[in-house]
């Protein structure tokens, strides 16, 4: 009798706990909180648990991930970095109260890359393994790639990405970060005969755009919850800034990730121009000189990706 | 009900200090810019390949060695529970620590980490271990476990980054599964007893021997007997090798299987334990013998002098000599 007693009052307290975290999580007075659980639901592999998780108090539909300015028209700022010379790279640490980052700047815009797997088709590779095939210095992970439940082996690159001047694949109106042959940095909507017609040489496809004229344009967090992130940037005299963060409590329970807001933020202050994000999750890697600056989130470390930004060497 | 009424109200404190946590966090914060550098460069490491053997000239008696992918750096640990990872080019020592927890498992990540298995009282502990960049990293606690419980084997596809933990003792398994999001699940299997779990590449297709010497594929969510009466051998890509068991339980045919199809690779003249068996990545099949061991490429048996000691570890050969010098075969 007492054995079912107990049992009974362990079953109303684990109901009492659903239904208060319920209570306070999505109708207390914790709005962060809240932002931050429905984009890490709504923008995992099973979003459709978001409805029983708040006992049906909160619409799926209504909580749809909003990728801000996907669609955002590309800069208007164009330069030429023809004549820049500086041949220095830096790397900064940076830490917030959910992530940490490495920021990457690479002074000449014009040793920029991107490298393509070269298994294409088939599997894709880390971005160590690309770097050292290009025989570059430095990268990171770049652009979309067919990732079906999370179990992408990152041999198919998706929209645009253009090498060395060489289309790879189109994907036709596609948000689309890249470079110019005079290593201007390009970021927004552009179609294959755009981005030729621009001289675009090195080009990936992802989003949303960040900071454009030097203005951040991205609303409320986002709207893509909190997750590691990598994005790429440009600051007026041509600097590279490249940025990858942590997150999914990697590095202990307060590491949950950049929103799009703070990888936003955390572009103005280095002082971008144009910015715009890149893959993220567990393909968010930085590498310097054969040795991995980020800890990727993945339990095996790198991912297999399909494209990467890599910094040649001088 | 007293109490539980004191319960409530202890866990709505509780969760309200946690979600009130949180949602500072998550506030706009004021971050502070710090300016550093990148941790120096530890080790470059050479991904070419290297087909030839390798020797490593351990300092120490040593009580399990793994040879990366690549044959180019070597980890193991010592009777003093140390951890060493030598570049076997030159023999230079890349990193060495040890622990308090003994060290039970080690396992390549491809050639540049380490899965780090550790025992603990009534515990295993799951790391991983970065080599160039030295970052280690906690990946999970099994706590509860019995005392004779280990890591009995990790598979991982680098491709669908899928992850399978066997971990248990002689008698009973239990097998976890994490994605790439980190999540991690009990794999719900119909044998409480499980062994040398291998995955193939690219598909999330994953092997497993029973208790009773029958191989299953579990494919999309589906189990199914692939094999009575076998034994997995290894995985190479999208290829995986098994052998045929005869009735004293000896592998007696070698056979592989790719893209559907099952093909004979090679029947063994002479009946050998699947322990002595190993593998290599272009169908080569070494048998390892009494005094000998059989090369199925050249069809030649080379002798072994008396003084050699030889193992099969983790479908790798090694050969011991002196008591500190290992050759490697794999």
């Amino acid at each position: 009798m007492k054995f079912i007693k107990f049992c009974f009052y362990v079953l109303l307290t684990f109901i009492y706990v659903w239904v208060s975290s319920v209570f306070l999580v999505f109708h207390g007075p914790f709005p962060n909180l809240k932002n931050y659980v429905i984009g890490i639901v709504s923008t995992s592999m099973h979003p459709q648990y978001l409805e029983p998780l708040s006992l049906w108090t909160v619409s799926l539909n209504e909580t749809k991930p909003q990728m801000n300015n996907v669609a955002g028209k590309g800069s208007t700022i164009f330069a030429s970095f023809k004549d820049v010379n500086d041949s220095s790279i830096e790397v900064k640490d940076y830490h917030a109260p959910t992530f940490s980052a490495k920021i990457m700047l690479v002074h000449d815009p014009k040793r920029i890359r991107v490298a393509v797997t070269k298994y294409k088709g088939d599997v894709g590779q880390t971005v160590s393994e690309m770097v050292d095939d290009a025989h570059a210095v430095a990268g990171i992970n770049g652009g979309s790639f067919s990732d079906v439940a999370y179990r992408g082996t990152g041999g198919i690159p998706l929209g645009n990405t253009i090498q060395d001047g060489k289309v790879i694949t189109s994907g036709d109106s596609a948000p689309t970060i890249g470079f110019t042959d005079e290593g201007v940095l390009v970021c927004g909507t552009y179609s294959q005969k755009e981005l030729i017609e621009d001289h675009v040489t090195q080009a990936v496809t992802f989003g949303p755009v960040l900071v454009k004229d030097g203005k951040g344009i991205i609303e409320g967090d986002g709207g893509w919850g909190y997750a590691p992130r990598t994005a790429i940037g440009q600051r007026e005299d041509g600097t590279v800034i490249m940025v990858v963060t942590s997150g999914r409590m990697v590095n202990g329970p307060d590491d949950l990730g950049a929103s799009m807001k703070d990888l936003m933020n955390l572009m103005l202050k280095y002082g971008a121009v144009n910015a715009a994000n890149l893959d993220g999750g567990s393909s968010s890697t930085m590498v310097k000189d054969g040795v991995l600056l980020n800890q990727p989130t993945d339990v095996l470390g790198e991912r297999k990706i399909a494209t990467s930004f890599v910094v040649m060497p001088e | 009900m007293k109490y539980f009424l004191i319960c409530i109200l202890l866990i709505t404190g509780i969760e309200t200090g946690v979600y009130w946590h949180y949602d500072s966090l998550l506030k706009n914060p004021n971050e502070v810019v710090h300016a550093g550098t990148s941790k120096p460069v530890s080790a470059s490491i050479d991904h070419k390949q290297s087909d030839k053997g390798v020797i490593l000239a351990a300092k120490d008696p040593v009580s399990q060695i793994k040879i990366s992918e690549n044959h180019q750096l070597a980890a193991y640990v010592n009777d003093q529970n140390e951890l060493h990872i030598v570049k076997l080019s030159d023999q230079s020592e890349l990193y060495s620590t040890t622990d308090t927890h003994e060290i039970v498992y080690l396992k390549w990540i491809r050639n540049d980490s380490l899965f780090i298995g550790l025992k603990g009282k009534n515990s295993l502990i799951l790391k991983t271990f970065q080599i160039g960049s030295q970052q280690e990293r906690t990946i999970e606690t099994f706590n509860g476990v019995s005392s004779t419980s280990t890591f009995k084997s990790i598979a991982y596809s680098p491709y669908t980054n899928d992850v399978y933990i066997l971990i248990g003792n002689q008698t009973r398994t239990k097998m976890y599964h994490i994605n790439t999001n980190g999540h991690m699940s009990v794999m719900p299997l119909d044998h409480s007893y499980i062994d040398k779990p291998m995955m193939l590449s690219t598909k999330n297709e994953l092997f497993y021997q029973d208790a009773n010497y029958n191989i299953w594929v579990v494919a999309d969510g589906e189990t199914k007997k692939f094999k009575n009466n076998a034994i997995p051998l290894a995985v190479y890509d999208d290829s995986f090798y098994y052998g045929i068991l005869n009735d004293e339980g000896r592998v007696a045919s070698v056979y592989k299987y790719d893209k559907g199809n099952k093909e004979k690779v090679e029947d063994l003249s002479t009946p050998v334990h699947a322990k002595n068996i190993v593998v290599k990545s272009d169908g080569t099949i070494l048998v390892l013998k009494e005094n000998s061991y059989y090369n199925s490429k050249t069809g030649k048996t080379i002798l072994l002098s008396d003084n050699v000691q030889t193992f099969v570890d983790d479908n790798a050969l090694f050969f011991i000599k002196n008591n500190k010098t290992y050759l490697v075969e794999s």
